[in-house]
């Protein structure tokens, strides 16, 4: 018995090890200046840790790069949830063939990867002018994240008891109210936890923005990394307390709400 | 009157959702396809013609056929490694034991983190200079294996996948311990009543409440494989040589970097292609798999 708790606890110290050095690795440089990161061992914790380096970042232009990410994800989230919940209002609860078929659309977009997208989006975007603007990635982030929020959302609204809405009904209640008033917060939860869930996601988005954007100061915060990492290599601590400013946010956030963004992240696997 | 009113009302509830997809999800696919048979480098109008030249090209393109075969590589890998572990893991946090709800919550870290910190993150440990791993293996003493990890033509490709696996294995043990938590305990209680080992129990029990989980993660792992970009295009931008390249990095780099749209293109194409025969392979084998049990 006691062989076996041994043995237990040996994967989980290994795995635990396996999960964190590579963000020990990134802590403990981004405190080293250049030269004793270069003179020292990576896994060596700094004589005297230095916060340089965040400052330099900091003053770069990276910071509106978070800025940029902030605002495209927040307003992305919003909308999103808005135009799903409405859409999954109608999927759940209108019974027709036309409504099938579309969701089954929907659904069918989860398995196609967006990398099909992209040179359309692209010539679509310069068209009509949004190349190189915050706006132009909005479009592109609610289309890409509808099939998994719309799946989640209308399983979760076909699960609520269908007798409080023939009673507003009875009251005289249309499908607006019904939706606005009676769906929407009952589904609370799952909105939330979707919510977490595109949050992490589009701030976490690199493709469409390598794609759309091409200014520094439009960059988001991933493409911010990703140029910053081409230009200046060589200053690796500078690099490594770049990425470290940028998953503080949503470490910070997982932090307060964990169950939330857990719960969001296995959504579309569990409740699909 | 009654019955076209009907419909119109849940309609327009769609048609927000509908036309955003439709604008930037629906429609470039069959532009992509019309791109395919045009030779153009992105900045004119699509102008010259080429019928099917582009898809003969890629027929015959190697790099076309060995991307597929690296992400085919990760498929496999997704099942033989990511998915199982994962699976493990899931039993692991699931354990009422002293410690593990802390461990489900580090384990899940690397969630969290954007494709783009991870990957500029694993590029630093893999350097070769100054690398962490490097850095590790010398201080074993095990100077003989060090190496420029992602630029080895035989590592690049593994060490990028591990990389995947660092960032993705957490996802299917929350998966896992999600499905796990619901399986009901007077199943442990009766196998336990009736004698059976912990061993017996994970094997009569756990494994057969979650065969859905498997194959819903095995569809995901598969289907996900097909989506990598981020990391691979950060980490090596399918290099050196294309020996990293995925159908969607190469893709990529043909449209914008070598400004082959219309090649590039059609590469989508061949993208779609292959992930739509895919899902609807794996489609039929849920469905199956789903009469079966």
């Amino acid at each position: 018995m006691k062989m076996k708790y041994v043995l237990i606890y040996t994967i989980a110290f290994i795995w635990l090890f396996w999960t964190l050095f590579p963000l020990y690795f990134m802590a403990v440089t981004s405190v080293k200046t250049q030269m004793e990161f270069f003179t020292t061992s990576p896994w060596q914790f700094p004589a005297k840790p230095t916060f340089e380096n965040f400052k330099n970042v900091l003053s770069s232009g990276f910071l509106r790069n978070i800025l940029n990410s902030v605002i495209v994800s927040g307003i992305s989230v919003l909308l999103n949830l808005f135009v799903s919940t409405m859409a999954s209002f109608a999927f759940a609860r209108f019974n027709h063939k036309v409504f099938n078929w579309l969701f089954l659309i929907f659904v069918a977009g989860l398995s196609i990867p967006l990398h099909v997208t992209l040179i359309p989006i692209f010539v679509i975007t310069k068209r009509i002018g949004l190349y190189d603007t915050l706006m132009a990635l909005m479009g592109p982030y609610i289309a890409s994240q509808l099939p998994v929020t719309i799946l989640v959302l209308t399983n979760f609204m076909r699960g609520i008891p269908r007798e409080i809405e023939d009673a507003a009904k009875i009251e005289g209640c249309n499908s607006w109210d019904l939706y606005w008033r009676i769906i929407l917060p009952l589904s609370k939860p799952a909105i939330v936890s979707l919510g977490m869930f595109n949050l992490v996601m589009y701030w976490n988005e690199f493709v469409y923005a390598l794609t759309l954007l091409s200014t520094p100061s439009k960059w988001t915060m991933t493409l911010g990394l990703f140029q910053f990492q081409g230009r200046y290599s060589i200053n690796v601590p500078g690099m490594l307390s770049a990425v470290t400013i940028s998953t503080l946010p949503v470490l910070l956030a997982y932090i307060f709400f964990q169950d939330k963004i857990v719960e969001g992240m296995t959504m579309g696997a569990t409740k699909g | 009157m009654r019955r076209k009113y009907k419909l119109l009302t849940p309609l327009l509830f769609i048609t927000p959702a509908l036309s955003l997809y439709l604008f930037y999800f629906l429609i470039p696919i069959p532009m992509s396809f019309y791109f395919s048979f045009f030779d153009w480098d992105g900045y004119s109008p699509p102008e010259t013609f080429v019928g099917f030249d582009n898809w003969k090209e890629m027929l015959k393109d190697d790099i076309f056929w060995n991307s597929l075969i690296h992400n085919f590589v990760f498929v496999i890998l997704t099942l033989l490694i990511q998915i199982p572990l994962g699976l493990g893991l899931g039993l692991l946090i699931s354990m009422r034991l002293k410690g593990m709800s802390f461990m489900r919550t580090v384990y899940f870290f690397p969630l969290l983190l954007s494709s783009a910190a991870i990957g500029i993150l694993w590029k630093m440990i893999y350097e070769p200079n100054f690398g962490a791993l490097n850095a590790f293996l010398k201080a074993m003493k095990l100077d003989s294996l060090t190496k420029p990890w992602l630029g080895d033509y035989s590592t690049a490709l593994g060490a990028v996948y591990a990389t995947t696996s660092w960032q993705w294995i957490p996802f299917y043990m929350i998966v896992f311990a999600a499905a796990i938590s619901e399986i009901p305990r007077e199943l442990y209680e009766a196998a336990k009543l009736d004698g059976a080992s912990s061993w017996q129990s994970f094997l009569y029990v756990t494994l057969p409440c979650l065969k859905g989980t498997i194959m819903v993660t095995a569809v995901l792992g598969i289907t996900g494989s097909l989506k990598y970009f981020d990391l691979v295009y950060i980490m090596t931008e399918g290099g050196p040589g294309n020996s990293t390249d995925l159908l969607a990095t190469y893709m990529y780099k043909l449209a914008f970097n070598s400004h082959r749209m219309g090649y590039g293109s059609t590469v989508a194409c061949g993208l779609f292609i292959v992930s739509f025969a895919l899902s609807y392979i794996v489609y039929r084998v849920y469905v199956k798999g789903v009469e079966v049990l």
